[in-house]
C-alpha cells in the first residue's frame, strides 16, 4: 500500500505491505455519497462522470482487521483486484510447492528518501523547531537506550538543515514591518490615523509621526487617496471573501496574475550585503526608485521611499462591525473600505508607496496587510482564513482571521532566495467574564483550527489547480505575529483600586512594571497555558482599555466601572534562524474615538539569504553522507578525550567551564545525545550545564562539548548547608553504540546567599567555616539577626546613606561577588576608603546590588509567607509595629535604614523630588522583595498592600 | 504553681551609652569591647525569678540612640510597661539626653510606665562626669528608679532589671499576648539600688 507524497511530488511512499498468500481476501462494495469528501475534487482524474464511490477493503488474514479504502477510479479498481487474483493464484500454487515468495522489489521502497520537511519550503512548525533538539528525543537512561532510529532522525534532520542553512550567503533579507491592533468598538474612522499607521523608528528609537497631509475624513478625501482607494479595490475583487461561513474557510489569492509592477527590473532595498556594500549595488538602487515611480503618475513624485519605512504594514481590526445585520449577513465590506482608506490616508503623502495586498475579514475582525507597491511581487503564496469562536461560536462575532504569505526578495545575481514565510494572525478570544480558562480554551482552538491550504510545493506548480494541497497551521512559519484581544480579554489580576493607583504613581514606569506582573496574559505565558513560545515585548504604555467619554471615568479618562487593561496586543514567535527586531511598542492616546486605544509595534526581520537551489543541493549533499547511517554494521566508534572534569572550588553565581573534545573514530557517521543516568530523571544536576545536548560527527570529526557548572540561587539553596562537594555523572550515549561516562568534580564554596534567616542566625561563625549542619548552634543559642546581612546594613548605614541613587542603579557583578566573598568568609571589606573616609560611588553602589540580592536569593522572604496576607491589611503605623515583628530583626534594622535615608535631603538642589516619593520608590523596590509573592497562591496579593505595609516602617 | 508575669521593657538612652552592651550582659551575659551601634532596634526577652518564685518574662527593646532614629522611637516604647532610660557617667551630655527621653516618656508613654534611670560605665568611675548625687537628685524629683551599672564588669545589671520586676505591679498582670495598656501604678518614689542590693537571679535565655 502506498501513499502518494504529497512534497515530493510523484513520488509514493510505502505506508503497509500485505502478504498476498492464500489468506488473502478483498471485498468491494458502492457506498452511500453520505459524508462531505473533503478530498479537493479537482486532483482526481476526470473519467469518473458518475462519482459513484466505490469501497475496497482488504483482509491480509483472517485473524488482521479491514483495511478500507475509497476510489470513485473503477477502472483502477478493475486492475487491483485483477493483479491481486492473480498474485493469489501464485501464492496458493506457491503454497502446494512449498516455496518462499520474492519480495525483493520492496527494497527499492524501504531505502530512505530525504525527509521531505528538510527540502519543503513550508517552515517546520515554530513550537516544536523552537524546542531544544535533547527534549523531543525519545526516553532514554544509561544502560537503557530509548528509540535510537527515532532519535537518529531527528538529530540527523537537524543536523542536515543546520549544514544546509551554512551555505547562506553574506546577504541577508530584511523586511520591515509594521503592525497595528485596534478594537474599534463598531466606530468608523472619524480622526487623523497617522500616528498608528506611520510606521518607521528616528534614531532615538521612538517611532516618528510625520504631520498628516490635512485632517482627514474618510468621507471627504482629496485625489491621490482616491486613486489609493481605486487601488485597493481592485486588490480586494481579486479576494474571495467569505465571511458568512462557519467553519474555517480559506480562500486562495493568485498573486502571479495580478501584477502592477514590473519586478525584474528592481533590485530591492531589502536584499542587504552585510559586509561592504557595493557602490554598484547602492546605485542601482537610487535609480531604480525613480524608475518605478514614474509611471504611478504625479501624486507619488513627492512621496520618498526611505528604507526606515516599512515594507509591509499588518493592520488587525476587532469589532469592526456591532451591528445584529453584521453578524447575521456578514457579507458586506464597506467598513473594510471606509477603512483602508483612512489607513492609506493616514499613511500621508507616503500613503501614495503602498497598496492593499490582501485582508480577510470576519463579521468584526478585519485584516489587512499594504505592501510597498515596488515590492508587490515579493510577496506570494498568499493565503487567508477565517475561524469563528466565542460564545455564540458558530456566529464568528469572536475568532479570528489569519493571512499567511511568503516573501521573496528580487533575484539578485541570478540566485533564487528561499522564501520567508511569515503569518498574521488577528483574534478577538472571546469575553467569558473573568474566566480566563474559557480565553485559553479559545486560544488553543484558533490556533488549532486556523488552517491555510497551501499547495505541496508551489513553486514548481505546472498547474496550480492540479497540485494537491496541504493543511497548514498558523506556526508554520519563519515569523508569526499575533495581533488583537478582547475587550474583557487578559487582564490585571488586581483589584480595581490598586490598578488605578498604582497608574497615577510617578515614576509611571515603575507602576506600570508592577502592574504588568500581575497581568494574565504574561501569566499564561509564563507558565504555558496559552501562546507558549509567544514573545511579546515590554510594555511601556498605559493601559489601552477602556475609555469612556461619559461622566464615569478617572483622571486619566478610564471607564469607573471597567478596570483597566492592556487587552490590545501584539505578539511574535519566530524561529532561531529569523532575526526580529522589535522597534517600537505603543499606544497610541490621540486617537479618541473608540474605547479603546490602537497599538502599534515596528520590526524589522532579517533572515541569512539562501539560495534555493542551492540549499536543495546541500540537503541532498549533506543527507548522502549521513542517510544510511543506521543501516550499517559497524558500531559507532567515539573518543573523549576526557571524561574526568575537576572544576577546583566552585563559587555562587560564578560560571566554571570545561570543554570535552568528541572525535568519531569510526568509519560511520556517529549520533550521539546525552541521557540520565537514572529513567526519568535529570540529563545533569542543575547546577551543571551541558552544550550541546546531542549531535551528529561525520568520520573523524571532532568537536568539543562544553560542561558548565553556574550554582544560581536556587541550586545553592540545596547545596549550602549539605554539602561541599559537588559530583555528577553524566552519560554520553552514541546511537547504535555504547555509553560513556564522564564524572565532574567540584569543591562548592558555601554562600550565605540563598539560605533561610531562620538557618543563617544559627551558624557559629562565617558561612565558609561551616563544615556540616550538624554544627549548626541551637535554636535558642541562635542570635538576632544573620551577622552577613546586618554588616551590609551597617556598612551602608556608614557610607551610603547619602547616595541618592542608591539601590536605584545596577551594581558592578565583580565588586558584587568581592563583598559576598568577604560575607562568606567572615574578613574584612577589601575596598580602600577615599581621602575623606568615604567609598567611591561604584563601592558603594554594589553595596546596595549586594543588598538587594542577598535579600532576593533568601529562601522564604524576610516577612514569612503566612502573615503576608495580615500585613497588606493592616492600615495604619501602630498595627504594623503591632505585628509579631519582634521576632524579625532583618526587617526592623532594614526598615530603620531605609527610613533613615529616606529622610535624607536630597543631594542637588535642582532635584526636587520629595521625600515621600524617595520612600514610595525604595518601597516599590523593596516591599515585593521583603515580602516576595508565593507563585502558587492566587490571586495574588495586592502589591500596593505590600508596598503599604512597608511604608508604615519607612516613612 | 508559680506566678508568671510578661512585661514590655525599652531601653533609652544616647548613642553609644551601652544600652545593647547592657541587654547583653543581662541575657547572655557577655560583653564585647566593640559593638556595632544599633540600627533601628533590636529585640531579646529574658526571664527574672523573684525570691517568691514568681517569674517574669521581659520583651525588651533595645532602641537605636542614634539621634537618625529618633522618630522610629515611639514605635518602640508604646504600650511599654516600663523603661530604662540609660546615660554614660563619663559624659555628663549624656544625662541632658536622658533627661529629654525622660520628659518624652512622661508625656508621651503609658502613664503608668515604670522608668528606671540608669547611670553605666561605673568601671570608668575615674572619668566620672556626673555625680551620683546629681542624678539620684534628679531621679527622686521626677519619682524615677535610679541605678548605676557596669556593662563591662556586670556589676548593678542584674539588680536594676530585678529591682524592676519587683516594682512592676505584679497583682493585675497583663494578658500574655498583647502588653497593651499596662495596668497598675508606676512611679513613686525613686528606688536607691545601690543602697538596697536586691538578690537577683538570671536564667539563660530561653525565649
Ligand atoms: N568601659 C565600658 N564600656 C562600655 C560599657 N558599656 C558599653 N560600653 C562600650 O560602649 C560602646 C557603646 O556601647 P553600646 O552598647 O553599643 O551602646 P548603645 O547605647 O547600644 O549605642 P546605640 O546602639 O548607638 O544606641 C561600646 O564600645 C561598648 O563596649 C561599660 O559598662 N563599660
Ligand atoms: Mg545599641
Amino acid at each position: 500500500m502506498f501513499k502518494s507524497d504529497a512534497i515530493a511530488k510523484g513520488d509514493l511512499a510505502l505506508q503497509q505491505a500485505f502478504p498476498i498468500n492464500v489468506d488473502f481476501s478483498m471485498t468491494m462494495a458502492q457506498t452511500r455519497h453520505n459524508t462531505i469528501d473533503l478530498r479537493p475534487s479537482d486532483s482526481h482524474s476526470g473519467l469518473n462522470q458518475s462519482r459513484t464511490e466505490l469501497s475496497l477493503s482488504i483482509k491480509a488474514d483472517s485473524e488482521s482487521d479491514p483495511v478500507s479504502f475509497l476510489t470513485y477510479d473503477v477502472q483502477g479498481l478493475r486492475s487491483v483486484l485483477a493483479e491481486c487474483k492473480r498474485l493469489k493464484t501464485q501464492a496458493e500454487e506457491r503454497k502446494q510447492s512449498d516455496s518462499p515468495g520474492d519480495y525483493s522489489w520492496m527494497r527499492y521502497y524501504t531505502v530512505k528518501h530525504i525527509p521531505v520537511s528538510l527540502l519543503s519550503k513550508i517552515p517546520p512548525d515554530l513550537r516544536t523547531i523552537n524546542k531544544p533538539l535533547h527534549t523531543l528525543l525519545s526516553p532514554a537512561s544509561a544502560g537503557l537506550p530509548g528509540d535510537d532510529e527515532f532519535d537518529i532522525n531527528l538529530i540527523r534532520e537537524e543536523w542536515v538543515r543546520s549544514k544546509a542553512q551554512d551555505i547562506a550567503s553574506r546577504k541577508q533579507i530584511n523586511l520591515r514591518i509594521r503592525i497595528g491592533t485596534f478594537n474599534v468598538n463598531g466606530k468608523l474612522p472619524s480622526q487623523d490615523l497617522s500616528p498608528w499607521v506611520q510606521g518607521g523608528v528616528d534614531e532615538s528609537g521612538h517611532s516618528t509621526v510625520l504631520p498628516p497631509l490635512q485632517p482627514i475624513s474618510p468621507f471627504s478625501l482629496g485625489d491621490g487617496a482616491k486613486g489609493i482607494l481605486d487601488d485597493a479595490k481592485e486588490t480586494r475583487s481579486e479576494t474571495e471573501y467569505d465571511t458568512t461561513s462557519v467553519e474555517s474557510s480559506t480562500s486562495t489569492i493568485n498573486s502571479a496574475s495580478k501584477s502592477t509592477l514590473q519586478s525584474k527590473s528592481i533590485t530591492s532595498a531589502s536584499v542587504r550585503t552585510t559586509s561592504a556594500v557595493s557602490s554598484s549595488s547602492l546605485s542601482s538602487e537610487n535609480t531604480l526608485q525613480v524608475d518605478t515611480y514614474a509611471p504611478n503618475g504625479e501624486a507619488q513624485a513627492h512621496a520618498e521611499d526611505t528604507k526606515s519605512d516599512p515594507d509591509l504594514l499588518a493592520f488587525g481590526f476587532q469589532e469592526l462591525d456591532l451591528s445584529t445585520e453584521a453578524l447575521l449577513y456578514s457579507s458586506k465590506t464597506t467598513r473594510e473600505d471606509a477603512w483602508s482608506t483612512a489607513i492609506l490616508a493616514g499613511l500621508g503623502e507616503k500613503g501614495a508607496l503602498y497598496e492593499k495586498l490582501a485582508s480577510k475579514q470576519l463579521v468584526g475582525m478585519l485584516l489587512m496587510i499594504f505592501v510597498k507597491k515596488r515590492l508587490r511581487d515579493c510577496f506570494r503564496d498568499i493565503k487567508v482564513c477565517a475561524v469563528g469562536a466565542g460564545l455564540l461560536g458558530i456566529m464568528g462575532n469572536k475568532g479570528g482571521t489569519a493571512i499567511r504569505l511568503t516573501y521573496v526578495p528580487p533575484s539578485d545575481e541570478g540566485w533564487l532566495a528561499r522564501p520567508v514565510t511569515v503569518t498574521f494572525v488577528d483574534a478577538h478570544l472571546a469575553a467569558f467574564d473573568e474566566m480566563m480558562d474559557r480565553r485559553n480554551a479559545d486560544f488553543h482552538d484558533l490556533t488549532r483550527r486556523l488552517v491555510f491550504d497551501v499547495a505541496a510545493n508551489p513553486a514548481d506548480a505546472g498547474d496550480v489547480a492540479l497540485l494537491p494541497t496541504l493543511p497548514i497551521s498558523i506556526f508554520e512559519s519563519d515569523a508569526l505575529f499575533w495581533m488583537g484581544a478582547s475587550d474583557l480579554n487578559y487582564r490585571i489580576d488586581l483589584p480595581d483600586s490598586d490598578i488605578r493607583t498604582l497608574l497615577k504613581t510617578e515614576p509611571r514606569e515603575r507602576g506600570i512594571e508592577t502592574l504588568l506582573e500581575f497581568d494574565q496574559l504574561r501569566h499564561c505565558i509564563r507558565d504555558g497555558k496559552s501562546f507558549a513560545g509567544f514573545t511579546e515585548d515590554r510594555i511601556t504604555r498605559l493601559p489601552t482599555y477602556r475609555f469612556s467619554s461619559g461622566l464615569l471615568t478617572d483622571s486619566l479618562g478610564y471607564d469607573m466601572k471597567r478596570k483597566p487593561a492592556w487587552t490590545d496586543r501584539i505578539l511574535y514567535m519566530k524561529s532561531a534562524g529569523t532575526d526580529l527586531l522589535q522597534e517600537s511598542y505603543a499606544g497610541h492616546s490621540e486617537i479618541t474615538f473608540s474605547d479603546h486605544k490602537p497599538v502599534s509595534a515596528d520590526f524589522e526581520l532579517t533572515v541569512p539569504f539562501v539560495d534555493d537551489s542551492q540549499f536543495q543541493s546541500a540537503v541532498r549533499t549533506h543527507w548522502h553522507q549521513v542517510g544510511d547511517m543506521e543501516n550499517n554494521d559497524q558500531p559507532p566508534k567515539v573518543k573523549l578525550d576526557s571524561t574526568l572534569l575537576e572544576f577546583g572550588p566552585v563559587h555562587y553565581e560564578r560560571d566554571a567551564q570545561k570543554t570535552i573534545g568528541l572525535q568519531n573514530t569510526g568509519e560511520i557517521p556517529c549520533a550521539y545525545r546525552f541521557v540520565p543516568l537514572d529513567a526519568g530523571g535529570p540529563i545533569h544536576p542543575p547546577w551543571l550545564t551541558i552544550e550541546p545536548m546531542a549531535g551528529l560527527l561525520l568520520p573523524s570529526e571532532a568537536i568539543n562539548i562544553s560542561i558548565t557548572v553556574n550554582v544560581t540561587k536556587e541550586s545553592a539553596s540545596k547545596l549550602n548547608m549539605w554539602t561541599r562537594k559537588l559530583h555528577c555523572t553524566l552519560i554520553l550515549h552514541t546511537m547504535f553504540g555504547k555509553d560513556h561516562c564522564i564524572t565532574a568534580h567540584g569543591e562548592y564554596q558555601p554562600t550565605c546567599y540563598g539560605n533561610r534567616l531562620s538557618d543563617l542566625v544559627r551558624l557559629p561563625g562565617p558561612m565558609r567555616e561551616l563544615s556540616d549542619r550538624e554544627k549548626l548552634l541551637s535554636e535558642e543559642q541562635a542570635i538576632n539577626a544573620p551577622r552577613e546581612v546586618m554588616r551590609l546594613i551597617n556598612w551602608l548605614m556608614t557610607y551610603a546613606a547619602e547616595m541618592q541613587d542608591l539601590f536605584l542603579v545596577p551594581g558592578d557583578q565583580d565588586l558584587v561577588a568581592n563583598i559576598r566573598e568577604c560575607l562568606d568568609t567572615g574578613e574584612e571589606f577589601t575596598f580602600k576608603a577615599e581621602a575623606d573616609g568615604r567609598y567611591d560611588r561604584k563601592t558603594t553602589i554594589a553595596f546596595g546590588e549586594a543588598l538587594l540580592q542577598f535579600l532576593k536569593s533568601l529562601v522564604e522572604p524576610v516577612i514569612p509567607r503566612h502573615l503576608h496576607s495580615k500585613c497588606v491589611q493592616i492600615n495604619d503605623r501602630d498595627e504594623a509595629f503591632e505585628l509579631r515583628l519582634k521576632l524579625l530583626q532583618v526587617w526592623i534594622s532594614l526598615t530603620a535604614f531605609l527610613h533613615f535615608i529616606c529622610q535624607q535631603p536630597s543631594g542637588s538642589p535642582q532635584d526636587s523630588t520629595p521625600t515621600v516619593s524617595r520612600a514610595q520608590l525604595l518601597a516599590s523596590i523593596f516591599a515585593p522583595i521583603l515580602l516576595s509573592e508565593d507563585p502558587s497562591v492566587y490571586p495574588p496579593l495586592s502589591p500596593l498592600g505590600r508596598r503599604n505595609f512597608l511604608l508604615f516602617f519607612i516613612q | 504553681m508559680s506566678k508568671q508575669f510578661q512585661f514590655k521593657l525599652v531601653l533609652l538612652g544616647e548613642s553609644a551609652v551601652g544600652k545593647s552592651s547592657l541587654v547583653l550582659r543581662f541575657v547572655k551575659d557577655q560583653f564585647d569591647d566593640y559593638r556595632e551601634s544599633t540600627i533601628g532596634a533590636a529585640f531579646l526577652t529574658q526571664t527574672v525569678t523573684l525570691e517568691d518564685q514568681t517569674t517574669v518574662k521581659f520583651e525588651i527593646w533595645d532602641t537605636a540612640g542614634q539621634e537618625r532614629y529618633k522618630s522610629l522611637a515611639p514605635m518602640y516604647y508604646r504600650n511599654a510597661n516600663c523603661a530604662v532610660v540609660v546615660y554614660d557617667i563619663t559624659q555628663s551630655a549624656s544625662l541632658d539626653k536622658a533627661k529629654t527621653w525622660i520628659r518624652e516618656l512622661q508625656r508621651q508613654a503609658d502613664p503608668n510606665i515604670v522608668i528606671a534611670l540608669c547611670g553605666n560605665k561605673t568601671d570608668l568611675s575615674a572619668r566620672r562626669q556626673v555625680t551620683q548625687e546629681e542624678a539620684q537628685k534628679y531621679a527622686e524629683e521626677e519619682g524615677l528608679m535610679w541605678g548605676e551599672t557596669s556593662a563591662k564588669s556586670g556589676e548593678g545589671v542584674s539588680e536594676i532589671f530585678t529591682a524592676i520586676a519587683k516594682k512592676l505591679p505584679l497583682t493585675a498582670p497583663p494578658p500574655k499576648t498583647a502588653a497593651r495598656g499596662a495596668p497598675g501604678a508606676a512611679g513613686g518614689r525613686g528606688v536607691d539600688l545601690n543602697r538596697q542590693p536586691a538578690p537577683g537571679q538570671n536564667e539563660p535565655c530561653n525565649c
